[in-house]
């Protein structure tokens, strides 16, 4: 029952905005050979039906089911309907790569459930409407009404693309119509403190072409920036401030991340949507300096973003703790998709070289080997004895979580990786991310592009590209950020063409079926040092190969006796390439590092002194593993800026 | 001065040992040691009782606080404020009869009368005093246990009227919290309906009610409540999402066996102070063990070089074993305050230095940085790094000391202690008279052999090494001058001669003689300006020192910067050169010692990619000199960056 033809997440209306366009979502294949097709087919086996589970063990779905029946109990926090529709984006996206009949009965169930929830004028949402409904459309600050109103969208959206037939989209519709009607009008703008309708009304007005729902979006984003978002919410400790919800400037004058991270960043998706759309250049300049802001000065070196457990929210710049980097796995996910926006209207390989990176380190580490645990907030250190009182800082990967909107949205990104692979212009075909799997596009010069991809990265950086279809075009190949050399052959002739401005090697070529383009992008194992102000970092080195992040942990240090903690790495001795043996994991790249254990003296007691009094341990040796397999051997440990003596 | 008449003779403080034989030494009279304006803390109670005692007045009254006991039971009633807004009111109180102890005056008493009006009118007739639940939920009164803080509430209502009984002759507050409290022993004294408190402070409260009234119900019932903690037993019917763990609440493990400090800070040191008030009053070896080494996790692991305690903004709560951010290091004031507390009664009872060595180092560091100069602004977090674009969302996370919080529970804290400091600088037993923290003041005092001691003490301390002692007793008595652990070198001399032998015992110098009047003991405690390093485990700190003049920790600040292109931020210090003494005139302190650091700044690139470098890149130094000033004087000059720990260059 699945379409052909499919958009993907997210397809602009407009292409003059944008310098290039996404591919349609059967353009692009990805092996279960590569370690993106693989994780596909992971997600569809194993992460969607443990969503499906939880929805179902939770209460999130038997509240919508018993809305207005004398069984309904609502469970859970007060927006976790948006549970099952993000689940739901996942299950439908999802469901176009594999098609699972169980899935497709619980799709068919849920869709049951928010028909019958759904109130005649629309409305819907069950927290409200069961437990507080004389409270509708007054808290908008905290209530999330819109903020899973949009996710509702996003799901219909998502099975309007891909499936044939779309009762979701009825559901959203309806519920768009009643936003449309209640806000639209000149002083009935309300927005919600949690963005996320904006980039959703967007996107539903590019699959139903209804004016209204874009119309409705930019004034909701250009209405934030004046301190008017208020929270009716009596007694609670819950920050009032704007600025925590990106209310205190316009979007065309905020230029700093600053709040709630996933906020934050959800607006600045819908932003770019906007820009796409509409082409006000001040609305770019400004979301470009903010993402410079935010990469630059608030980004953990593992591609982790929003440094405060507190609010959630970014920290200062340069504060970056890493055992209390809060890094939440929404947040990463957020900036993927909002940097994928970027790249398309900028072209810019920075943008696909922090998706990249977010996606192989705190995306990648977020899910458990077995698909169905995962973490919430994601730091570069756990010490030794770790104890935290809430589950969304525990530091170790969970089957569930009370606020759970880490888990599906784990799901939806990881169904629609083949978006986020290659984008297409009049006649460039152009490669962002590399994976084994097979391209086959048509572009709007009606050149036919057809490529078959097989490579290890990011374990190995050697990319050979198989032409499968004759076609005049340019293929653009993205040169990554961290590499420092590369290689380029078509055909066993070297190239030595450059990478442009943006940060891509151009090939144009009548291409045969049969050529065969080898990339080489040189991956070498090396210490990266912190920016001085970062001072949770300072006189550490971190451990990167290619796009991926190293970490040390206390299962690779347990046989010495000693603590993960306490290691200092000594950075002239070489790195050594290694791989190692992780139960659940099988064979993983390591790299081995040389240095010692300092401690301080057992006898010395207070922690300040002078001189200090350490031991050291005689050098030694310790294997580093990639971060985003950190934390599936013995509890312990792990740190990814080691201490340099 | 009627209801307030002070009481004459030996007046309490607020630890009072009534079994002699289980502590090594004891407090003295609250009105034994008079501070002078002269010396520091002495001036701090001026300012007390000046500005902050008034300025505590006025809140209450604005925050609601007040009105909501006087308005409850009638049709004007409207509770304002956190539900645990009465405590306010009875934390405030508690501060004011300590005050009263030194400061008698007519607008105190008068305010007290309105406050005590207010209580009345608000207690219920079997006891119960809460205006939240009474008022807005009163079917949900004694339901929730974790959160509800009815009993912490209850706890600092007792503080109050133990206090008010142990000033005056008169003490209406205590006929209300007895009446409290025995509806508490009625309705949870056994153990089939005992109830446990998520936030401690009554059991501290009950125990030391007892001790002021002999009822040993009050001990059984806090003795209850301290046994029936660590078996989970808590439980949070409100269901607020969040705050159920049992570790947070102190309940995962009993007293006798918690050893690491975990959870809500304020709430796992009020319970501590409970754990050995318990001891002192039942002399159970394992509650003393435990508590002595859950010091030293926190002290040795988890407390800031200031004395800061507890990490986490989210919480409120204590980190990982040397998670001690600088930038987001929480350390609320409260805390430190209930760290003196703890820390002097495990001082009385061991007699060991290292007690009284953390209490010097909460006070002149964290505790009085949290008061502004003017006496009217609060830190309620006291970070050692503040960063200058650093933004927040909530007040209590404020960088700047402000005049009140949604939380308010700070300022009167900080009131408290303050009136009743001079409770927590000097102890005795037998013919033994031991000071630990020297302050300028005039010490009167009987010791058990029936000798009475009089001594002046002349000493700018902390800011001077110098203590100048003169003894107006004739006898035999021996006199403890504590040699603080950060004390490397000292001199004493007696009349003006160096002593021929010097006996220190576990920190403390004793001077066993018989006195004669007109006696002058000088004491010389060296003070060089040092840098300190940190444990390599506290990551936080890594690759910077800190830097210390006798117990006072400094700091350096944008404020002090010359060079327009120089943000406080990048500068690192050369350790290896000695820092500067230099007098400033301190805007609002006065005199101060200042230090002058050499070193130089960083010329870091700003940023144009990810904010990390491939090995190898050059940052150039461009020599400067930074001034530090005592950290609690920081950000009293505006609103720039400020650090503790200093780079390295």
């Amino acid at each position: 029952m699945s379409k052909k033809n499919s958009l993907g997440p997210v397809s602009p209306v407009v292409d003059k905005f944008s310098l290039s366009q996404p591919l349609l979502l059967n353009d692009v294949t990805l092996s279960e050979k590569g370690d993106l097709g693989r994780w596909q087919m992971h997600n569809a086996k194993t992460t969607i039906p443990h969503l499906i589970d939880n929805l179902i063990a939770t209460g999130a779905l038997a509240n919508l089911q018993d809305i207005g029946t004398p069984k309904f109990n609502f469970k859970g926090m007060w927006f976790s309907d948006s549970d099952i529709h993000k689940s739901l984006e996942a299950l439908c996206w999802s469901l176009y790569l594999y098609s699972d009949k169980k899935q497709t009965d619980f799709l068919k169930e849920a869709t049951a459930a928010i028909v019958h929830a759904q109130q005649d004028d629309g409305y819907v949402n069950t927290y409200f409407q069961g437990v507080y409904p004389d409270e509708k459309w007054v808290n908008f600050g905290w209530g999330h009404e819109l903020y899973v109103g949009g996710h509702l969208i996003q799901a219909a959206v998502a099975e309007s693309r891909v499936l044939h037939d779309s009762p979701l989209l009825k559901i959203a519709i309806k519920f768009a119509d009643l936003l449309v009607k209640k806000f639209s009008a000149p002083g009935t703008l309300e927005m919600c403190g949690h963005p996320e309708i904006e980039t959703a009304l967007i996107e539903l007005y590019r699959e139903t072409k209804n004016d209204s729902y874009l119309d409705l979006a930019e004034k909701m984003i250009l209405g934030r920036g004046y301190e008017k978002i208020t929270s009716k919410r009596g007694l609670n400790f819950h920050p009032a401030s704007a600025s925590y919800m990106q209310d205190h400037k316009t979007v065309k004058e905020a230029t700093t991340a600053v709040g709630h991270s996933v906020r934050q960043l959800y607006l600045n998706a819908a932003v770019m949507d906007l820009y796409a759309e509409k082409g006000d250049p001040a609305l770019l300049k400004a979301q470009e300096t903010m993402w410079e802001d935010m990469v630059y000065t608030k980004m953990y070196v593992t591609g982790g973003l929003g440094s405060r457990h507190k609010d959630e929210a970014f920290g200062d710049s340069f504060e970056l703790p890493n055992d209390r980097a809060y890094a939440e796995t929404c947040a990463s996910i957020a900036n993927f998709m909002w940097s994928w926006r970027l790249l398309l209207v900028t072209g810019k390989a920075r943008y696909a070289d922090v998706m990249e990176l977010s996606l192989y380190n705190i995306i990648a580490g977020s899910v458990s080997s077995d698909g169905c645990k995962f973490f919430y907030s994601n730091p570069l250190q756990y010490r030794t004895g770790h104890f935290t009182a809430f589950d969304t800082d525990a530091s170790e990967r969970l089957s569930w979580y009370t606020c759970s909107c880490c888990p599906p949205n784990i799901g939806r990104i990881v169904a629609t990786l083949q978006h986020y692979m290659a984008s297409a212009t009049n006649d460039i075909f152009a490669l962002h991310l590399y994976s084994e799997g097979a391209f086959k596009a048509t572009l709007k010069s009606g050149a036919v592009v057809g490529l078959n991809v097989s490579t290890e990265y990011p374990n190995n950086g050697a990319v050979k590209i198989a032409v499968t279809e004759n076609g005049k075009y340019t293929l653009q190949l993205r040169i990554p950020e961290w590499c420092k050399d590369y290689s380029l052959s078509v055909n066993g002739t070297a190239s030595s063409v450059k990478p442009n401005a943006l940060g891509y090697i151009s090939v144009d070529k009548e291409w045969k079926s049969g050529d065969v383009i080898n990339l080489d992008l040189k991956m070498t194992a090396e210490f990266l040092k912190p920016h001085p102000r970062i001072d949770a970092a300072r006189g550490c080195v971190a451990l990167r190969k290619g796009p991926v992040i190293y970490a040390i942990e206390q299962a690779d240090v347990q046989d010495k006796g000693c603590f993960v903690d306490d290691f200092a790495v000594d950075i002239k001795a070489n790195i050594k390439e290694t791989k190692i043996s992780i139960a659940g994991l099988g064979e993983v790249s390591a790299l081995e590092i040389s240095g010692h254990f300092e401690t301080f003296k057992a006898s010395a007691d207070y922690p300040y002194a002078n001189p200090l009094p350490v031991d050291q341990s005689s050098p030694t040796k310790v294997t580093a593993i990639p971060y985003a397999q950190w934390g599936n051997r013995v509890k312990g440990g792990m740190k990814v800026w080691v201490p340099t003596k | 001065m009627g209801a307030n008449e002070m009481k004459k003779g030996f007046i309490d403080g607020p630890v009072k040992v009534l079994r002699k034989e289980l502590v090594k030494t004891e407090p003295i009279g609250l009105n034994e040691y008079k501070l002078s304006d002269q010396s520091w803390l002495g001036e701090r109670q001026v300012i007390n009782a000046e500005k902050t005692i008034p300025h505590l007045k006025e809140q209450l009254v604005k925050s609601g606080a007040l009105a909501n006991m006087q308005n409850y039971g009638t049709s004007k009633f409207e509770f304002k404020g956190l539900w645990f807004a009465d405590h306010d009111i009875h934390k405030s109180l508690e501060g004011f009869f300590w005050n009263q102890n030194y400061q008698e005056s007519e607008a105190f008493s008068d305010f007290i009368q309105v406050c005590t009006d207010a209580l009345k009118n608000a207690q219920e007739p079997d006891g119960y005093l809460n205006t939240w639940f009474g008022g807005v939920h009163p079917d949900k009164k004694f339901s929730d246990f974790a959160s509800g803080h009815e009993m912490y509430n209850a706890g600092h209502l007792i503080q109050a009227a133990v206090a008010q009984n142990r000033i005056s002759e008169n003490a209406p507050v205590m006929v209300i919290a007895r009446k409290l409290a025995d509806l508490l022993v009625k309705s949870f004294g056994t153990p089939q309906t005992l109830q446990m408190c998520g936030h401690p402070e009554i059991e501290t409260a009950l125990i030391e009610l007892y001790r002021e009234t002999g009822e040993k119900s009050y001990l059984n019932l806090a003795e209850l409540m301290i046994r029936g903690r660590g078996f989970r037993k808590i439980k949070d019917k409100t269901k607020q999402p969040f705050i159920t763990d049992a570790a947070y609440l102190q309940d995962h493990t009993p007293a006798t066996t918690a050893i690491t400090a975990t959870g809500h800070a304020v709430r796992q040191i009020y319970l501590n102070t409970a754990v050995v008030d318990l001891y002192m009053e039942n002399a159970e070896k394992a509650l003393l063990e435990a508590q002595e080494k859950m010091w030293e996790d926190i002290v040795y692991t988890k407390m800031f070089v200031t004395g800061g305690l507890g990490v986490h903004h989210r919480a409120e709560d204590f980190g990982d074993s040397y998670e001690l951010p600088n930038d987001r290091g929480y350390q609320e004031t409260c805390v430190a305050i209930a760290n003196v507390m703890w820390s002097w009664r495990l001082l009385l009872i061991t007699g060991k230095r290292r007690y009284a060595d953390v209490i010097e180092l909460s006070l002149f560091n964290t505790i009085a940085g949290s008061l502004s100069a003017d006496g009217c602004n609060f830190f309620y977090s006291n970070p050692l790094h503040l960063r200058r674009d650093h933004i927040d969302f909530s007040d209590n996370a404020s960088p700047q000391r402000i005049p009140w919080y949604a939380c308010p529970c700070c300022p009167p804290n900080i009131t408290r202690l303050i009136a009743s400091i001079n409770h927590y600088l000097v102890s005795k037993k037998g013919n033994e008279l031991s000071l630990h923290i020297y302050a300028d003041g005039k010490l009167s005092t009987t010791l058990d052999s029936g000798l009475q001691v009089d001594l002046d003490i002349k000493t700018k301390y902390p800011f001077d090494e110098k203590v100048t002692i003169n003894n107006a007793t004739k006898g035999q008595y021996v006199l403890k001058l504590r040699i603080p652990d950060w004390c490397k070198s000292f001199d004493i001399t007696l009349n003006s001669k160096p002593l021929d032998k010097q006996v220190v015992v576990e920190g403390y110098l004793h001077l066993d003689r018989d006195w004669s009047a007109g006696d002058c003991v000088e004491l010389t405690l060296s003070m060089p300006a040092e840098f300190i390093a940190p444990n390599p485990r506290i990551d936080a700190s890594r690759g910077c020192v800190a830097i210390r003049l006798g117990p006072i920790v400094y700091a350096i600040e944008q404020e002090d910067v010359q060079d327009s292109k120089m943000n406080i931020e990048d500068f690192v210090v050369d350790a290896s050169k000695k820092p500067v003494i230099k007098n400033m005139d301190f805007p609002i302190h006065g005199a101060t010692k200042a230090l002058t650091l050499s070193g130089g700044y960083l010329q870091a690139p700003n940023p144009q990619s990810p904010a990390y470098f491939t090995h190898g890149e050059k940052i150039n130094i461009q020599t400067a000199s930074a001034i530090a000033i005592p950290y609690f004087l920081w950000g009293n000059r505006g609103f720039g960056g400020m650090r503790v720990w200093v780079p390295e260059s």
